[in-house]
């Protein structure tokens, strides 16, 4: 009798495990990352793919706390010059191998590389000067006193470096395998998930949990992400084949919401037309000024983002520098004589209203203006050889300081956008990084953000609120005020007896 | 209607039972009373204390719009204080230590439910504020883990309260027990006084219940020398109704002799019937001569004094008595009743019992039956044999003792002797035919 019971409650565990694992986890992107390479990455899916395959020193907590990642502490010297972190000694790489400090310095290295399209976040590291790249100079301020201690010696004090490395981008890669050439075709990481495999033709990448995860195996077992158009997305959720949309910025009107749990809470990200100063007529202040006064922001929320924030600048609200715009008045009487392409994201779900909204409104006011609805990879290409007059995007943050935000107009940053070039606004950027006092750095953000302002590089549109969308039965998910790619998919579960009910119905 | 009734420690344990769940009660609402005030107090003076050492910096951060650094204020101050602190800007949640859902929607002011000088309470949470420029901080405590709590030392404190109100009741008890021994000992002596018996009273410990052990003791005395005087006098009155009646008696015969002399001498009467007086004066005479021998023997034996006491056992004496004279005869008893308290002399009545049983026993074939019956009207004696029985005509001059005893060679001073006694406590000898078949004495004392 007692085997028999024995066998039942055997039976019934391992039908329970088997039924844990039944139900693969499914996050839908309105794209697939367009690079599984850290230091290459400038989208939000990739970014949020980086984030679950990939461990940094340090990572945010939902409300943009530093915590230990791969680090298991840290500390700042007085000058605040020399950062030194003790690396978890349980921390290691999908593949088993240990984390050690030379993976570290290896891929802060590869940070700052000329490769690397985030090697401005890291430029004020000791030696990470171009020409000391280019002439792959060792004399890099990387140090490994042991296997488990790093050591970043930095130029100048400069306090948003921790958040830098506790970005999507500051992930730490394994050095013995990230010079191979398909590396980045089933990536090695360290993070709560392990790639498994892509299948292409389905747009899905499916991740596996690792077991061996620092902080515990993640609940869910198998990830699946998912390519979609937002109607399919949409579609897709009501029917509970998709348990996540946290990627797609949905206002909270969406009937989806009905289907699922909305989770909402405001993000660090400032939805903008970004003005390509290289391209003419934005080449003139006076009708990048007069094209920022004709659109009425307010409206376009109101239209389309109803619960989002409405814009008072470029930083976002809640930030150091929010708020902030120019005290002279712009020019709102230049029109252009040439006509203007904007191009907007595909995926979006009312692409073709947003069109129509823009261009019945400009031209209403004279403007040669003509919107491009472009599939976001299309998009993204183009912004990366500047090659748009105008664009709209949502400019995510990697890290909530103002600073992120302002070097995309550095003259010398290769991915500065809008092409300015503006000698005062460098300067500005420059001081502010070697201003320890958080209130001084404030006062230096403030002018810089003036003149951005006047120099209208961007139409601020708002500030989103996520809608993050999850399935009824989705437990544990915690949105992250940073953004959606910072959420802690280790904590999040599947609740598969609420699964099998809804099932049932 | 019947009482009942219950021993006095526990009519005292029942009278306090109410004061002991009361007390308890009490105590417990008290303490938990002052619990709540002292930990609401303390909530306040920390909420207040965070309040004035967050708020000017948290509202510098404010105007710089650093919610990071808000934010991680907040949850810090957050955990060490167990509330929620929550930074109102332009009416909007701008910083929470709660979800950051919470961020940047409408701020809620909360309705205060309950207001007691500076404790406010809303949906079941303290809540502090204090206004810093153009931003309100506000701290909400929970209330529950302290209702908890207080609901915690309420329920300790009265079953410790409880516990000791038992103990203290069971040593009131036994305090209560000890306590009314000498009321026991005082109860007993006043049964025992009651009962006539003989007390062996100890002075006792508390003064109050001794002075009464003490005047109870002397009421006893005086009720037994009350009762001395009163049998004593009942005695002479009865001495003197005796009297009475023998001077009653005397007047006939006396009477009856002056007539006879009278007649002897009367030159009227004829010869025949003088003679027959002459010859009847010496018997008359002898006879009231007999009976003032009599009175005089008898007038000599009065009883002392007349106390209420069993006649049962006097009765028991004298057969117990005259059994062990009388080997012959059989004496057997027959008493209905277990007391009978009469006023007697029990001495005088037991002589008066023998001379009876005596006659009866000489008179007797085998038997002799001495019984015993008591009603409303008085005790009754009876004592019959199986003899030949007596002359009822005779009866009273026996009584009166003028005639001469049969069974010895002397007056009949038995049983007109057992007459005086008997009618010198008050009662009455009567003679009848016994329905042995013989003679049937019975003594009627009591409310004759």
């Amino acid at each position: 009798m007692w085997k028999l019971i024995c066998f039942i409650l055997l039976t019934s565990g391992i039908a329970k495990a088997a039924n844990a694992q039944a139900t693969p986890y499914v996050k839908s992107f309105y794209s697939l990352p367009l690079t599984l390479d850290p230091i290459k990455m400038n989208d939000t899916a990739s970014l949020a793919v980086s984030n679950l395959i990939y461990d940094g020193l340090l990572k945010f907590s939902p409300k943009l706390e530093l915590q230990g990642a791969i680090a298991e502490s840290w500390t700042t010297s007085s000058d605040g010059k020399k950062i030194t972190f003790k690396l978890r000694p349980n921390a290691v790489f999908h593949d088993g191998t240990p984390i050690s400090s030379d993976d570290v310095k290896n891929s802060l290295e590869r940070a700052i590389s000329s490769e690397s399209k985030v090697r401005k976040l890291y430029d004020c590291i000791e030696g990470a000067d171009e020409s000391k790249v280019k002439s792959k100079s060792t004399d890099v301020g990387i140090e490994t006193p042991d296997k488990k201690t790093i050591v970043i010696k930095l130029k100048h004090p400069f306090p948003p470096f921790l958040s830098v490395l506790a970005g999507a981008t500051a992930k730490v890669l394994p050095k013995h395998l990230v010079n191979s050439k398909d590396f980045f075709s089933h990536p090695i990481g360290s993070g709560a998930f392990r790639y498994n495999e892509k299948m292409s033709a389905q747009k899905r990448i499916f991740l596996q949990a690792f077991d061996s995860y620092y902080s515990g195996t993640p609940q869910i077992k198998e990830m699946v992400l998912e390519e979609h158009t937002e109607d399919e997305a949409l579609s897709l959720a009501k029917n509970a084949r998709v348990h996540d949309l946290a990627n797609w910025p949905l206002p909270n009107t969406n009937d989806v919401f009905k289907f699922g749990n909305r989770i909402t809470t405001p993000v660090a990200a400032t939805w903008i037309i970004g003005l390509n100063t290289t391209r003419p007529p934005f080449d003139k202040i006076a009708v990048r000024q007069a094209l920022k006064s004709a659109i009425n922001s307010n409206q376009f929320r109101e239209r389309f983002y109803p619960d989002a924030i409405p814009a008072t600048g470029y930083v976002p609200f809640g930030l150091p520098g929010s708020g902030v715009v120019t005290k002279n008045k712009l020019n709102d009487s230049a029109i252009a004589k040439e006509k203007i392409i904007m191009v907007i994201p595909a995926e979006l779900a009312h692409a073709s209203e947003m069109k129509v909204f823009f261009e019945t409104r400009l031209k209403a006011l004279g403007w040669k203006f003509d919107v491009e609805v472009l599939p976001w990879e299309k998009l993204m290409e183009g912004y990366s050889k500047k090659r748009h007059q105008a664009f709209l995007v949502s400019m995510n943050m990697d890290y909530p300081d103002a600073e992120f935000l302002l070097r995309n107009f550095e003259s010398s940053n290769p991915d500065n956008f809008s092409g300015i070039k503006n000698t005062k606004l460098d300067s500005l950027i420059a001081e502010s990084r070697t201003l320890q006092d958080r209130k001084k750095r404030e006062i230096v953000y403030r002018q810089a953000l003036e003149l951005l302002d006047e120099l209208s590089v961007t139409v601020n549109l708002f500030y989103p609120r996520a809608n993050n969308w999850v399935n009824k039965c989705v437990r544990g998910f915690e949105p992250n005020i940073l953004s959606d790619v910072y959420i802690d998919y280790s904590k999040v579960s599947l609740d598969e007896s609420c699964l099998s009910s809804v099932v049932k119905k | 209607m019947k009482v009942t009734t219950v021993p006095f420690h526990h009519y005292v344990e029942k009278n306090l039972n109410p004061y002991k769940w009361g007390l308890s009660l009490f105590a417990s609402l008290m303490m938990a009373g002052f619990f709540s005030f002292v930990v609401i107090k303390v909530q306040i003076d920390s909420d207040g204390k965070i309040l004035s050492a967050l708020s000017p910096y948290v509202a510098t951060l404010a105007e710089s719009s650093d919610r990071p650094e808000i934010l991680r204020v907040l949850e810090n101050a957050a955990k060490a204080s167990l509330s929620k602190i929550v930074l109102v800007k332009d009416g909007h949640v701008f910083g929470t230590s709660g979800s950051v859902s919470e961020l940047d929607t409408a701020f809620q002011k909360p309705i205060i439910d309950f207001k007691f000088f500076d404790v406010l309470i809303s949906n079941g949470q303290i809540v502090s504020f204090s206004k810093e420029s153009e931003s309100m901080l506000y701290v909400f405590t929970k209330v529950a883990p302290i209702v908890q709590s207080t609901l915690g030392i309420f329920i300790s404190t009265f079953i410790g309260c409880i516990l000791l109100a038992f103990i203290s009741s069971m040593q009131m008890k036994r305090a209560i027990r000890k306590a009314l021994r000498p009321l026991n000992q005082l109860h007993q002596e006043i049964e025992k006084l009651s009962s006539f018996e003989e007390i062996q009273s100890e002075p006792m410990k508390i003064h109050e219940l001794e002075k009464i052990r003490q005047t109870l003791h002397s009421a006893k005395i005086d009720l037994e020398n009350a009762k001395d005087r009163l049998a004593e006098e009942k005695a002479q009155k009865m001495s003197a109704d005796a009297f009475k009646r023998l001077i009653h008696d005397l007047h006939n015969p006396v009477a009856a002799l002056r007539t006879m002399v009278k007649l002897a001498f009367d030159p009227s009467v004829n010869s025949d019937d003088k003679t027959e007086i002459f010859e009847n004066l010496p018997r008359v005479a002898d006879q009231i001569l007999g009976q003032v021998t009599s009175a005089k023997r008898n007038l000599e034996e009065e009883p002392i004094a007349l106390r209420e006491t069993d006649v049962l056992k006097t009765i028991q004496d004298s057969v117990q008595q005259m059994s062990i004279l009388s080997t012959s005869k059989r004496i057997v008893t027959d008493i209905a009743c277990d007391e009978a308290m009469v006023a007697h002399d029990p001495a005088l009545l037991k002589r008066a019992l023998v001379n009876l049983l005596e006659n009866a026993v000489a008179a007797a074939d085998s038997v002799v039956r001495v019984s015993v019956q008591k009603d409303v009207v008085g005790t009754f004696i009876r004592i019959c044999d199986d003899g030949d029985g007596m002359d009822e005509s005779m009866i009273p001059l026996y009584l009166q003792g003028r005639l001469p005893s049969g069974k010895a060679n002397r007056q009949a001073f038995g049983l007109s002797s057992t007459n005086h006694i008997v009618r010198s406590h008050g009662g009455k000898l009567i003679y009848r035919k016994s329905n042995l078949g013989g003679s049937s004495f019975e003594i009627r004392l009591g409310a004759v």
